[in-house]
């Protein structure tokens, strides 16, 4: 089968595929550092994070419920209020 | 179809997005980007590690809230897209969307900043400027969102509901 002008790559192709070359490149130089480098260390059962968790659920944690959740409510009843435009 | 025109159920669902919409920003902003106060921050000052992991918790209580606020609002929208009578008013979405966002700020700042005092927003010098201008956000994006909502009172186009309902019934209908 003779080759047509389209099988033909053109400037913008090649510059399109070295594009695509140097993005791999950047991605594939990111996940080995991401692999070879230290991780960042969560810790989700250290000492400090079980006395906050249980510090968190004390007394006080009603209270301190209310608090956050009162400017809420109020703007939920405006929104609802807001429902009833236009009602007849 | 002469149904009464009912812009509530559009207004009151985006007004419930824009109240999440601004509580996501004043969270990600102010809480985590620019960590410049957190939802308990003059409660539990945030010195230390256990203080700072105690307000990172309520900062995720009051995210889960404004979560189901979304959520809320996005079952709203869902439904007023639904209903014929609900006119689909670019305008007024987007300025129930403006007005949401200055209710969270007007309403957050007057009971957390002002009343309770849980938290300011630049807490230190000119504590009491920045939360003036905080609650001057909030009235401006309230009147932005009123004017918006007044521009888009005549706003006919129809919803998603009242298109389906007018295509099923056939063509005679749509004349």
């Amino acid at each position: 089968m003779p080759l047509s002008r389209r099988d033909i790559p053109t400037r913008h192709r090649r510059r399109q595929a070295r594009l695509h070359e140097r993005f791999h490149r950047i991605w594939g130089g990111a996940l080995l550092w991401l692999c070879t480098t230290e991780r960042a260390f969560a810790c989700p059962d250290c000492p400090t994070t079980l006395a906050v968790r249980r510090s968190v659920f004390d007394n006080r944690f009603w209270i301190h419920l209310i608090l956050i959740t009162a400017p809420l409510l109020v703007m939920s009843g405006i929104a609802m209020l807001l429902y009833r435009i236009d009602r007849p | 179809m002469n149904a009464r025109k009912q812009r509530g159920p559009l207004l009151a669902a985006g007004t419930l997005l824009g109240i999440g919409l601004g509580g996501f920003f004043d969270g990600i902003v102010l809480h985590q980007l620019l960590q410049w106060h957190h939802m308990l921050s003059s409660v539990v000052p945030p010195t230390g590690l256990a203080e700072i992991k105690t307000n990172m918790l309520w900062d995720g209580v009051f995210h889960a809230f404004t979560w189901l606020m979304t959520l809320a609002g996005l079952g709203l929208l869902w439904r007023a897209g639904q209903r014929a009578e609900v006119p689909w008013s670019t305008r007024s979405f987007v300025g129930s969307l403006l007005l949401g966002s200055g209710v969270f700020n007007f309403v957050e700042g007057l009971i957390d900043h002002q009343l309770l005092a849980i938290h300011h927003v630049h807490p230190g010098r000119n504590e009491l400027a920045w939360d003036l201008a905080f609650l001057a956000s909030g009235l401006l994006l309230i009147a932005f969102g009123s004017a918006l909502i007044r521009l888009g009172r005549r706003d006919e186009m129809p919803s998603a509901g009242q298109v389906l309902r007018t295509h099923a019934a056939g063509p005679q209908a749509a004349q």
